[in-house]
């Protein structure tokens, strides 16, 4: 994955737990990084461990961690300054979730060694959808879950998520029901 | 093939390939302005003229119908009358019946600036690679920020290190000096056991020797004195035998004897005998008391009434030290003593301070002994003082004096001046441990090379702490 996936681990941690509690959990991962720079990628494990080493000393599970991190997701990509990127990708929740394929195609001019998820919409009504959740990577469905909730809170719309189909054995993606309220239904 | 006359591109197609086009004729007149445009500067769409609102900044010149022709196969640079200067990056393309079309697209450096103009990412062309280029820019700004963040991190580490590496230096340097200087104390430590076992034994064997001088001594003086007195009487009763031996010759009675009796007087030599013999019993009498003031000082200097600080009188120290170093002195020099009368006792460690003495008596004859020679026989003057509550003893030779170089290391261990055999260097480290460590007192010098040298030991009346 790409330095700033693992810098969004890092301000998750460090704007949930305080700087000590990252220094802990890099400490715990053993890995040597002290730093990561946004455009460089890293192996996949790092994000793993540094996931599983915060959720040993914090003694949260994984999943919830994983859940947090994807609400957080959105945060952090608008402070990067990806914020006009995202607000181009529609006004509405299955509009933008309809253009992220093309948007990760774009993002893949500028970080060639992407490796982005799939992601596809079936089942679609006024207040609900069917998402499709294709990735070369395992265990990310609460990520996805939380993601989904914070582009709810981006978007101010109320929704509701469940994972309908997990991956697995004759399973090549997750599935998700997402129902959702009208734009500006949410806080 | 398709000829370009069969493609038509109507103005939905013009503003979907190029929102921020705009579309004049040969009479300066505005005839369409692109969507996005407008939106950047609403004011376009009530102008008449783009050169009422636009100024072409490259090629310089106005916003015309002729200038932007003369523009053909140019890049334009038009600037709008924004707060900022926006520029717009544009060239022109002929339109139907005459019109010149602009088309273009503005610049941007800062992804947050577009929405500060008003518009979003939508407001480009779908192809339009400003927005990518904006990202990667974007991108490129993070990564300059994470290596700035990087490399603060690695000046923080360094600094950290470098202060880790300086911590751990000084402790090293710290635990080297530590090292050497218990090396160093260790060192002394052994070197004054040993020098303190020396003298125990020395002590035990000169205490002991003096023991057994003692008792003989007391009973030849006994004897001597009883045949000083038994001389008298004997002298008395030959001092008869004349006059009798001239009353039987007279009487010229028992002449046999009486010449037989003179004869063994003759050869006597009653006369000589009678001057010699008491003078003899005299000087015995004399070398014996010498001997037993001898033993008796090296007994209270060897082996003084127990250890420790008891108030002790200095100037019988003097002279005990004065009577035991005699053999060093004697033949190079003259002892001189100048003690104050009444001298208060001082606390002190008889034994050590009686070695202190010994150890400046016998460097002073050194010293003479040094110069004897040339200089002929010198003097040792020993003088005690009160001073305060400090009382202070002075040892003042007239030898050699002490080379310059060697002043400031006279007093540590294993230094000496004096040939290999003779000198240890321990006798003043030792002097100076005992004045100053031992008795809180001081030691100081001074000297003249070729004139002599006074040692001057002050010591506390009452020693503390303090008074060192």
């Amino acid at each position: 994955m790409y330095g700033l996936v693992n810098k969004a681990v890092q301000g998750f941690v460090t704007s949930q737990f305080g700087a000590e509690a990252w220094e802990a959990v890099r400490r715990e991962s053993g890995i040597s990084e002290v730093a990561f720079v946004g455009m460089n990628p890293y192996p996949d494990e790092i994000t793993y461990q540094l996931v599983a080493a915060g959720s040993k000393l914090l003694n949260v599970p994984a999943e919830q961690i994983l859940e947090a991190f994807g609400r957080y997701w959105m945060v952090f990509t608008a402070q990067e300054g990806y914020g006009p990127m995202l607000a181009m990708m529609g006004d509405t929740l299955p509009t933008f979730l309809r253009n992220l394929n093309p948007m990760h195609e774009r993002l893949r001019l500028t970080f060639p060694k992407l490796k982005p998820p799939h992601i596809t919409v079936t089942e679609e009504t006024a207040d609900s959808l069917r998402l499709h959740y294709h990735s070369q990577r395992a265990g990310l469905a609460p990520f996805v879950i939380g993601l989904l909730k914070g582009l709810g809170e981006l978007k101010k719309t109320r929704l509701t998520v469940a994972l309908d189909r997990a991956k697995g054995p004759g399973v090549d993606h997750d599935e998700f029901i997402v129902h959702f309220g009208a734009p500006g239904s949410a806080p | 093939m398709i000829r370009s006359a069969d493609i038509g591109l109507d103005a939905a197609g013009l503003a979907a390939v190029s929102p921020f086009h705009c579309v004049i004729d040969a009479q300066d007149r505005l005839l369409q302005v692109g969507r996005s445009l407008a939106k950047l500067l609403p004011e376009l769409q009530e102008a008449t003229s783009l050169g009422d609102l636009i100024h072409i900044r490259s090629p310089a010149g106005p916003a015309t119908y002729a200038h932007l022709t003369g523009c053909t196969g140019q890049l334009i640079i038009l600037e709008l009358p924004t707060q900022d200067g926006l520029n717009i990056r544009a060239q022109t393309i002929p339109g139907a019946n005459g019109t010149l079309i602009l088309v273009g697209s503005p610049w941007f450096t800062e992804m947050s600036h577009i929405g500060a103009c008003g518009l979003s990412l939508a407001d480009f062309a779908r192809h339009e690679s400003v927005t990518d280029l904006l990202l990667l820019v974007q991108s490129q700004s993070a990564s300059l920020i994470d290596a700035t963040t990087l490399a603060d991190a690695l000046s923080a580490l360094n600094h950290q290190l470098e202060g880790r590496v300086q911590q751990r230096t000084q402790a090293l340097q710290e635990k080297t000096a530590a090292l050497q200087q218990e090396m160093s104390d260790r060192q002394r430590l052994e070197a004054e056991l040993r020098l303190a076992q020396k003298l125990e034994s020395v002590g035990q064997l000169a205490a002991g020797i003096a023991h057994e001088i003692n008792t003989p001594i007391q009973f030849i003086g006994n004897n001597l004195r009883f045949l000083g007195d038994a001389l008298k009487d004997l002298m008395t009763v030959v001092g008869q035998v004349t006059p009798l031996l001239a009353a039987t010759k007279a009487a010229g009675c028992a002449v046999v004897e009486s010449t037989a009796m003179r004869i063994a007087a003759d050869k006597a030599d009653l006369p000589y005998l009678e001057g010699e013999l008491p003078k003899a019993v005299e000087q015995s009498l004399e070398g014996i008391e010498r001997v037993a003031t001898l033993v008796r000082a090296l007994k209270e200097f060897s082996h003084p009434d127990g250890g420790g600080h008891k108030p002790s009188d200095l100037n019988h120290a003097v002279e005990n030290a004065l009577i035991v170093s005699r053999n060093e002195y004697r033949y190079v020099a003259d002892a001189m003593v100048h003690a104050e009368a009444g001298l208060p006792p001082v606390s002190c460690n008889l034994g050590e301070i009686n070695q202190v003495l010994l150890n400046l008596l016998v460097n002073a004859a050194h010293a003479i002994a040094d110069v004897e020679k040339t200089k002929g026989r010198g003097t040792i003057t020993i003088s005690t003082k009160r001073d305060g509550d400090w009382v202070e003893i002075a040892i003042a030779d007239t030898g050699t004096g002490i080379p310059e170089h060697a002043r400031p290391n006279i007093f540590d261990l294993f230094f000496t001046t004096k040939p290999v055999g003779k000198g240890t260097g321990q006798g003043l480290y030792l002097v100076h441990s005992i004045v100053t460590k031992k008795h809180h007192g001081t030691i100081t010098f001074t000297t003249t090379v070729g004139s002599g040298t006074t040692f001057t030991v002050r010591l506390p009346i009452t020693p503390t702490p303090l008074a060192s």
